[in-house]
């Protein structure tokens, strides 16, 4: 799996100042600088399938965000689920069609890297889904926020899925599995659309939400399957929700490579650490054909199977890891930005 | 050298059951009498050659052990034997030699959350993770022969002592059909 990123920074350079007037001295070398949020591309690959009925798999991230349709700061926290932003002057609802989703993402305050799926919106006020935080204690005036569009399958892969092995039913095609909480959805593209094993809807609108994980199983024996994904690169502390005694399928967030000791899970609240796989939370690692399972240990993270430290383990940038936790709290994992925007 | 320690089989009884973890007939999965004679990934080493001492790649020296055994549904050399239920409790089993033949005592540890599990395709996991840090370990020989080798393998005297800790993970997998 290989990832380039390629931030880049526009700057607007010295802006002649001639102001007019022999009154006011100006400093000889003023200038001006506007910077934009680094944009960059992740390139992530599959390996072709070693044959037709043995597929390769991989688990992907996608963590770019698309461009922001409207920033603002939060101007009331309106309820557990609704706030209200500065400078909006919203058409009702236009965030909030299921063919045209939107995220609100928090971008300063106690809570910068938290994003919320907007469900309704007026003229000056969204409605979220706060995924059973409530809002009031969460968010305060002053809040920077930015409205963005959703990633979807079709999106992210494209309608037809370039690139993607298509067929009549998911067991001739590649393959896309979400985590849904307490199992996986199987979703394959028929060459016209996003298709879900066991549904005749288009699932072309499917949401992939920032803070999840895909897993790919490729059966084409032709060649890698090779996706590149172009976005803006996050330039905040990114929060993932990890469930209570559950599972999670968590992406790294950021399009570097990170490690184990460092992304910060053993930090995360109501974090369990145990003597032992089975007595803590876990993290699963894909090793290219099965899942590695780790644990920390309250000094250091483990490997079931090795006695060997595994803080420097890399989880590289452009995948994600299972999380199966044993501790019923629910808890989210913030990871910290590990470059300067 | 990975394979060359005193033996050390994976394992279950044929009726076992939490609870009552040694009822039945010992079947190994690795080690020894194992039928399962496919390589261990990331290993030179084969299932059939477990032994205390391995594997020196995941740090595991004298004394110790450290192994991560991945069974396929339906594959020759890692699919044998099986547990046919998921209320089978999994155990490690140490001899005292470096054959089974050669050994003169042995133990079997197992415990009650080391159940096996029904066999999955990824990405959905199964795994079993054991650990003799983890609570709850049960005895073949009783609890008063914690980490030592006392039930008799062959009427030969002595007992050994055993100075053990280790981990191992069970990754158990559905073959592929689609």
């Amino acid at each position: 799996m290989h990832l380039s990123m390629k931030p880049f920074r526009s700057r607007i350079l010295p802006l002649a100042a001639a102001i007019v007037g022999g009154a006011l001295p100006i400093a000889a070398f003023a200038q001006t600088t506007a910077t934009t949020t680094p944009v960059g591309f992740v390139t992530v690959t599959v390996p072709a399938a070693t044959s037709s009925t043995t597929p390769s798999s991989a688990p992907i991230a996608i963590p770019l965000y698309n461009s922001a349709a409207f920033q603002g700061t939060v101007s009331s926290v309106d309820s557990s689920s609704a706030f209200s932003l500065s400078g909006a002057a919203f058409t009702a609802n236009q965030y909030s069609s299921s063919s045209a989703p939107y995220f609100v993402r928090m971008m300063s305050g106690t809570n910068v890297g938290r994003f919320f799926l907007i469900t309704s919106n007026t003229t000056t006020q969204l409605t979220v889904n706060a995924n059973g935080v409530n809002l009031t204690t969460l968010l305060t005036v002053g809040d920077s926020a930015q409205i963005v569009p959703a990633n979807t399958l079709s999106s992210v892969f494209g309608a037809t899925a370039t690139g993607f092995q298509t067929g009549v039913d998911a067991s001739s095609s590649d393959n896309v599995y979400l985590w849904n909480g307490t199992g996986w959805d199987l979703y394959y593209n028929n060459g016209t659309n996003w298709k879900k094993s066991g549904s005749l809807l288009s699932q072309n609108n499917v949401i992939v939400y920032p803070d999840e994980g895909l897993f790919i199983s490729r059966r084409a024996t032709t060649g890698p399957l090779t996706l590149t994904v172009l976005g803006t690169v996050p330039s905040t502390t990114e929060q993932s929700d990890l469930a209570g005694a559950g599972s999670s399928f968590v992406p790294n967030r950021f399009p570097v490579d990170t490690q184990l000791g460092s992304i910060g899970f053993q930090n995360s609240p109501n974090w369990t650490s145990g003597p032992a796989a089975g007595q803590a939370d876990d993290v699963y690692i894909w090793n290219g054909t099965g899942w590695d399972v780790y644990y920390y240990n309250a000094t250091n993270w483990k490997k079931s199977g090795s006695l060997l430290t595994q803080d420097t383990k890399v989880i590289p940038a452009g995948t994600a890891v299972f999380v199966t936790r044993v501790n019923s709290a629910p808890a989210f994992l913030a990871q910290s930005l590990p470059y300067t925007p | 050298m990975d394979g060359d320690g005193d033996v050390i089989q994976l394992g279950y009884f044929s009726n076992g059951t939490a609870g009552n973890n040694f009822n039945g007939t010992w079947i190994p999965l690795s080690g020894q009498g194992s039928a399962n004679t496919g390589v261990i990934s990331g290993s030179t080493e084969t299932y059939n050659k477990t032994s205390i001492g391995d594997q020196s790649s995941q740090g595991a020296g004298n004394g110790t052990f450290a192994l991560s055994l991945a069974f396929t549904v339906g594959d020759a050399t890692t699919g044998n034997n099986l547990p046919s239920s998921t209320s089978i409790p999994l155990c490690i089993r140490v001899y005292n030699g470096t054959t089974v033949a050669g050994s003169t005592f042995f133990n079997t540890v197992s415990n009650n959350a080391w159940l096996w599990l029904t066999p999955v395709d990824s990405p959905s996991i199964a795994t079993v993770s054991m650990s003799l840090d983890q609570a709850g370990a049960v005895w073949q020989g009783g609890a008063s022969s914690a980490l030592k080798t006392t039930i008799v393998n062959t009427p030969e005297p002595a007992s050994a002592g055993l100075a053990i800790i280790g981990g191992l993970a069970v990754l158990l997998r559905r073959r592929r059909n689609s």
